[in-house]
């Protein structure tokens, strides 16, 4: 699955890079290659363990809450 | 503002187990606390649109406590709607798995929603404002004419007695309220876009006095139908007190007519949510063009809804402690910080 996760990012990426090329879209680029980063991160992770982890219990824990 | 009728429909009716676990039968009073401190919001707003007609309330963050300060509060509430979008999506992919297909998987479901999502945000916020005119009228109606047919289904001794005793606990439950009503501020990152700034007190406390009466009949109908304690276990209880009700002993299952209301003001509200991110990234970043980053966002968001939460109590836990109070504190305590600091540097 990771890496069909990793082609769609991709393939999503190749297609809005090139238009935003074409409009000369350079501030825009920058900051949309940072969350293909950030989704890059989360399909791995996602696809490695996806019955493991949990942002609320992480964030939970963290705050001591019981749950 | 018909927006906000529209998408705090679907929260409020997810919400009122909550509001019963908390305030038990005194529930159906939380909407009226609610608006006593919403009503201030709305004059600071009002204030604050009298000097700042044209720019969003992000500019006007940056405007009266500093860029960076400004850059920074943009930056948060970016991360809390995100929270919102994931929070939300996951509850509305959840519903049909809990209660009609257990055995199929959560991505599809949220994948669906969010490709529908992708589609239709890209008309911009004018399409889905038109959307919701034409939407708050038909569910209104229904609302209305369900709420007339419940009465009789009605139980006085389920929605009372009301005491000084419940003080404390609508005080707890009012909490939960505030936190879904704080929508009402995310609409001002749009203010670049909304016409007639002068008459926003007025429309503005119509709007939250419709929505306070929509709120109580809502909770009315399900404590009165089912009373507080099967109300406080049963995550679609709105849905359970509609069952209930028949028109004239003939026509039954109109609970289906409530299910395509929530099911379509579950969708405006990540729409909304979406739009407003998107806005907000506009004007942070100075850009000019921001449909590029839909695809790429809808897909953190799809990875995000799956790694949330193990299960649906986690996340009932992690709303009620987490979401709730920072959008209590982003929604009603900040816009109170930038008025009072306003005043104080003469900028309001």
């Amino acid at each position: 699955m990771t890496i069909f996760y990793f082609a769609v990012i991709i393939s999503i990426s190749i297609y809005e890079v090139y238009r935003m090329i074409k409009k000369n879209l350079r501030k825009e680029l920058g900051l949309f290659l940072f969350f293909v980063l950030i989704a890059l991160v989360l399909s791995w992770s996602y696809s490695k363990n996806p019955y493991g982890i949990s942002i609320a219990d992480s964030i939970l824990s963290a705050f001591g809450i019981e749950h | 503002m018909i927006i906000l009728m529209v998408i705090l429909f679907s929260v409020t009716v997810r919400a009122v187990p909550s509001l019963s676990a908390a305030a038990k039968q005194a529930a159906w009073i939380c909407p009226i606390i609610s608006l006593i401190f919403t009503i201030p919001i709305i004059y600071i707003f009002s204030s604050i649109y009298k000097v700042y007609k044209e720019e969003s309330f992000t500019e006007v963050i940056e405007e009266i406590l500093g860029k960076i300060t400004g850059k920074v509060i943009a930056v948060l509430y970016i991360i809390q709607l995100t929270l919102l979008v994931v929070v939300n999506t996951r509850y509305i992919a959840a519903g049909p798995l809990t209660s009609m297909f257990p055995n199929a998987k959560l991505s599809l479901f949220s994948f669906v929603i969010l490709l529908t999502v992708a589609i239709t945000i890209r008309k911009g916020i004018v399409v889905i404002a038109r959307m919701s005119e034409v939407i708050n009228k038909i569910s209104i109606t229904i609302i209305l004419i369900i709420a007339v047919f419940s009465i009789k289904n009605i139980k006085i001794e389920r929605i009372t007695p009301i005491s000084h005793l419940d003080f404390l606990s609508l005080i707890k439950a009012n909490i939960i309220l505030l936190g879904i009503w704080s929508h009402f501020l995310y609409l001002f990152f749009f203010s670049e876009y909304i016409n007639n700034k002068e008459k926003l007190k007025k429309v503005c406390t119509k709007t939250m006095i419709n929505i306070t009466i929509l709120t109580m009949i809502a909770i009315v109908i399900t404590i009165g139908v089912l009373g507080s304690s099967i109300v406080e276990l049963s995550p679609n209880s709105y849905i359970l007190a509609v069952k209930q009700v028949s028109i004239f002993g003939a026509i039954e299952r109109i609970e289906s007519a409530i299910i395509s209301l929530l099911l379509f003001a579950d969708y405006m509200i990540i729409s909304i949510l979406f739009l407003t991110i998107l806005n907000l990234i506009k004007l942070l970043f100075k850009f000019d063009f921001t449909k590029s980053l839909i695809n790429i966002y809808v897909l953190i968001i799809f990875f995000l809804v799956q790694i949330i939460s193990r299960n649906q109590f986690e996340m009932g836990v992690f709303v009620d402690k987490i979401v709730i109070p920072i959008n209590v504190f982003l929604g009603y305590v900040l816009p109170i910080v930038v008025f009072i600091v306003g005043k104080l540097r003469k900028k309001i």
